[in-house]
């Protein structure tokens, strides 16, 4: 008896045994299964995280070989496979729709090319596609390639001034805006006279020559720098402005009106600056060779500048020089006097020292309206009539500011009475050491 | 002493070993009693615990899997002319499980919900289908996608 004592208790607690380890190891494993879970929630939600992390965007695209050439950059921080490309003609009568596996690889910051060189879809460049590009974790851009004819822009023509003078130039400007959803690409612009017009006007080309992609919203600017010449007020030319196969009658206008600038005894003030001077041709000469520069040493000098004359008047009429035209400088520091160096006939390089020929006889040189040019010498003392006429001036130790005082008459020969004109130029300041 | 005993059958041998029988008999029925009430509280626990378990099993299977899907609306391509418009609708499975398109329920001028027969899609896969559909031009759509587990991916998309 005493051996069987506790048997019960025993076997008891093999059963309450059995039962804690049940039970343990159920909570065991539901504590793995948990784990086990939460794991699956991290990795989702590290998997979702990623995809709002991926950002990238089309640079470029373009029409090689019949191929489409895609640029993609990788603005993110994580690497991206773009795995596949849609492509849907929006011009073709049936618009059809293809998807491409492409399977490229972006690394961060880096750009990826040549995307849809390899697919066998042969782009036009008269046809109009919508483009999508998917990535691998399902993020997506889409875009438009020669989309400008799939749907009207917001286009504006806009002539700067529209109203300008003979001979000179104006600005057309020409603004898309992109006013869809997509990204428009290879966009062209396309600029036409219409109608007579009754002024000529020469349109350089356009700057610049396309805009290769245009997000949403942008607007992309271009011009062409117009000259305009007439022979009457209010003669006008004008253009319009569209996109390369744009949408149909999808374009935008503008008027450039020329005006004349006469010049008279009466009115010639109202019009004062028809002659200008090309600062950058500016040279001066002491012994054997033109020099440019504001500062040279003091001593005898001779000057040269390039003279334009920008009155449109027509006829055959020229500006014919005064010998009383003369460089002026006044005295902008230091001691030293004015000093007026009349116009010359030239002035004659030598390695002992400059020297002038004298202006005459007056009024003999001339630059024709409409644009001409000539040079201009300075450097005697006195005006080619007077007895200094051939002698060169010296130019003293000083700072000097200069004008150009030009005097001269409008006619079509030398001899004419013609129209008096005279005109001051602001020209440079010097440093004669 | 107990009447009719006497010392004689006190003394035998024989009195002796009858004495513990009661006992024995005792014992061993409470340890019967033990063991059977061992072994069935021990069977219905384990029992009971086999059943959460499964339960465990079965509810995490389905979460952990609920929450690995991801579908993704990869194109919308609205075709066709009136009265065939159409979409042609591809899904993408961007999750790292397979799922299953139980429908797909389109809200626009109006709404429809089509139902989808043999819509597995393998991961990293996709699963295209045509449903005719009247679209406006420039009209916003919404597409409701869903899974056999329940699961509702939503996109919007303008028709164009």
């Amino acid at each position: 008896m005493k051996n069987r004592k506790g048997l019960s208790s025993v076997v008891g607690v093999v059963f309450v045994i059995i039962a804690l380890l049940s039970t343990v190891s159920y909570i065991t494993y539901s504590m793995n299964l948990l784990d086990k879970f939460n794991e699956s929630v991290l990795v989702t939600t590290q998997e979702n995280l990623d995809r709002t992390k991926e950002i990238f965007k089309v640079d470029k695209v373009t029409i090689d070989k019949n191929k489409f050439n895609i640029t993609v950059q990788n603005n993110g921080n994580l690497p991206i496979n773009i795995n596949r490309l849609w492509a849907e003609n929006q011009s073709h009568p049936s618009d059809w729709v293809y998807k491409y596996d492409v399977n490229t690889v972006v690394p961060p910051a880096g750009i990826a090319n040549n995307i849809g060189q390899n697919i066998p879809l042969a782009a036009l460049d008269s046809q109009s596609y919508k483009i999508k590009l998917v990535t691998e974790r399902g993020n997506a851009q889409e875009f438009t390639v020669n989309s400008a004819s799939s749907t009207p822009l917001n286009i504006q023509l806009l002539a700067i001034p529209p109203t300008v003078p003979s001979g000179f130039k104006t600005q057309l400007v020409m603004t898309v805006t992109n006013n869809g959803s997509g990204t428009l690409t290879n966009l062209v612009p396309v600029l036409n006279p219409v109608g007579s017009p009754t002024a000529t006007c020469t349109p350089d080309p356009v700057s610049p020559s396309r805009y290769d992609t245009l997000a949403p919203g942008s607007t992309a600017i271009f011009s062409w720098v117009v000259k305009v010449t007439g022979t009457q007020d209010a003669q006008t030319c004008k253009y319009r402005a569209q996109l390369q196969n744009g949408y149909l009658n999808n374009f935008a206008e503008a008027t450039i009106t020329n005006t004349i600038v006469t010049l008279s005894s009466t009115n010639y003030a109202a019009n004062a600056g028809v002659l200008t001077i090309d600062y950058t041709s500016f040279r001066w000469a002491q012994t054997n060779s033109w020099k440019s520069g504001w500062q040279f040493p003091d001593g005898n000098t001779g000057f040269s500048i390039i003279l334009a004359n920008n009155n449109q008047t027509t006829g055959g009429y020229k500006l014919w020089i005064s010998e009383n035209t003369q460089l002026f400088f006044q005295v902008a520091g230091g001691t030293a006097s004015p000093r007026s160096f009349y116009v010359v006939n030239s002035v004659n390089l030598a390695p002992e020292g400059a020297t002038v020929s004298r202006y005459t006889p007056d009024n003999h040189q001339s630059v024709a309206n409409g644009g001409g040019t000539t040079t201009l010498y300075f450097g005697s003392k006195q005006q080619g009539s007077k007895p200094q006429g051939e002698t060169i001036q010296d130019m003293p130790d000083g700072e000097y500011v200069g004008f150009i005082v030009l005097y001269g008459k409008f006619s079509i020969n030398q001899g004419d009475t013609g129209t008096q004109y005279a005109q001051t130029i602001p020209f440079v300041a010097v440093i004669s050491t | 002493m107990r009447p009719g005993t006497n010392l004689k059958e006190i003394l035998s041998p024989h009195y002796h070993r009858r004495r513990g029988l009661a006992t024995v008999v005792t014992g061993a029925i409470m340890l019967s009693a033990v063991a059977i009430l061992g072994t069935t509280t021990v069977s219905w626990a384990n029992s009971n615990l086999v059943t959460h378990q499964e339960i465990l099993v079965k509810s995490f299977s389905e979460k952990t899997n609920k929450i690995g899907e991801y579908v993704t609306v990869e194109n919308v391509w609205a075709g066709g002319t009136s009265p065939n418009k159409f979409l042609n609708i591809t899904l993408s499975n961007t999750g790292n499980i397979g799922v299953n398109i139980k429908s797909i329920k389109i809200e626009g001028t109006t709404n429809q919900v089509i139902s989808v027969t043999n819509g597995e899609i393998v991961p990293r896969g996709t699963y295209s289908t045509v449903i005719n559909y009247e679209w406006n031009g420039n009209g916003v759509l919404d597409v409701f996608v869903i899974t056999e587990r329940d699961s509702i991916f939503r996109t919007q998309l303008l028709a164009q």
